[in-house]
């Protein structure tokens, strides 16, 4: 098992798990989100090929009201 | 129609999208305000904070420009990151780009802004980046491949207007070919009318509206200052004098006595 850290918050997966079987076990809102692993931009097309980490941050971010 | 960027809009004025009392007084204010483009953000998902897909879908239903920001950075890496993490999310290259420097005003920080916009400009970014009214930064980042720049009026949500229009004015002089748009620091219609009258091609603002009594009212109050702005800088506002001088003509003045 790997601990990584989703938005903050702590989460358990199986060693290894991509970060498309993760988004997959944690069902983000539809497609409107991205993804950074450790303050690193991670495109789309790279999910299925991003092994997590032991101690990953991973911050998933949606559309929000700016200014 | 003016151009931004590479696309051409008929309003001269970019809105906000935060701070409005509920969604739909949201979309009906942006419709209101006749605005091309809209500012957005990226966020955590919060259900109490609102955003995520329902706003996303209002936000697609009024079929504008997005500019997402940056707001809340503080470091060069972040705001790159959160640039990048825009780009693909909203499918634009256009970033308003915020390093903030000082927690206090919210100023932001020029040199990391500076360093940031030389990485995403090099990443094929179109930078608008917030900046202060300093000539020396507009300068370097204009020498770094900004076509636009985006000074502030005055700190963000304060809504005192153009607090230094002489430094305003000096870079509207100094760059005539540059898109300048005051962003920030608007508070009411006249603030608008003023940056448009000095030759700005745009203001963005956000919390003039969405925090009016009538957001919706409002935004049609700026809509209407900001055309009224732009009209008179191309009719030409007639250079200020220290002494009086007569409208009505002197020539026989009644009473005249030699």
């Amino acid at each position: 098992m790997i601990t990584v850290w989703l938005n903050s918050e702590q989460k358990q997966l199986e060693d290894p798990t991509c970060l498309a079987e993760a988004l997959a076990r944690w069902q983000p809102p539809g497609e409107g989100f991205a993804i950074a692993i450790n303050d690193v931009f991670v495109p789309r097309a790279n999910y299925a090929a991003t092994q997590l980490r032991d101690g990953d941050q991973i911050e998933l971010l949606v559309p929000m009201q700016g200014g | 129609m003016w151009q931004l960027a590479d696309q051409s809009l008929e309003s001269r004025l970019l809105i906000g999208s935060a701070l409005y009392p509920s969604p739909s007084i949201m979309q009906d204010a942006i419709r209101a305000s006749g605005a091309g483009v809209v500012t957005l953000s990226l966020r955590r998902q919060n259900p109490s904070a609102g955003g995520g897909n329902d706003f996303w879908a209002l936000l697609r239903e009024l079929d504008l420009h997005l500019l997402p920001n940056t707001a809340g950075c503080h470091s060069v890496k972040e705001a790159i990151t959160t640039a990048q993490m825009a780009r693909e999310l909203f499918d634009t290259r256009w970033i308003k780009l915020e390093v903030i420097g000082d927690e206090y005003n919210l100023q932001p920080d020029p040199f990391g802004l500076l360093e940031a916009t030389r990485e995403l400009i090099s990443q094929g970014f179109e930078v608008l980046p917030y900046c202060t009214d300093d000539l020396v930064l507009c300068e370097k980042l204009v020498d770094a491949g900004c076509r636009i720049l985006m000074p502030w009026g005055a700190p963000i949500g304060t809504g005192k207007g153009l607090i230094n229009p002489y430094a305003l004015n000096t870079l509207r002089q100094r760059m005539p070919d540059i898109t300048l748009i005051v962003d920030a620091g608007i508070g009411a219609p006249s603030h608008a009318a003023q940056a448009l009258e000095m030759g700005y091609d745009g203001v963005l603002l956000n919390t003039a509206v969405a925090q009016a009594s009538d957001p919706v009212a409002m935004a049609r109050a700026f809509k209407h200052a900001v055309s009224a702005g732009r009209l008179a800088y191309e009719a030409g506002v007639m250079p200020a004098r220290d002494m009086a001088q007569p409208s009505t003509p002197v020539l026989g003045t009644p009473f005249w006595k030699p």
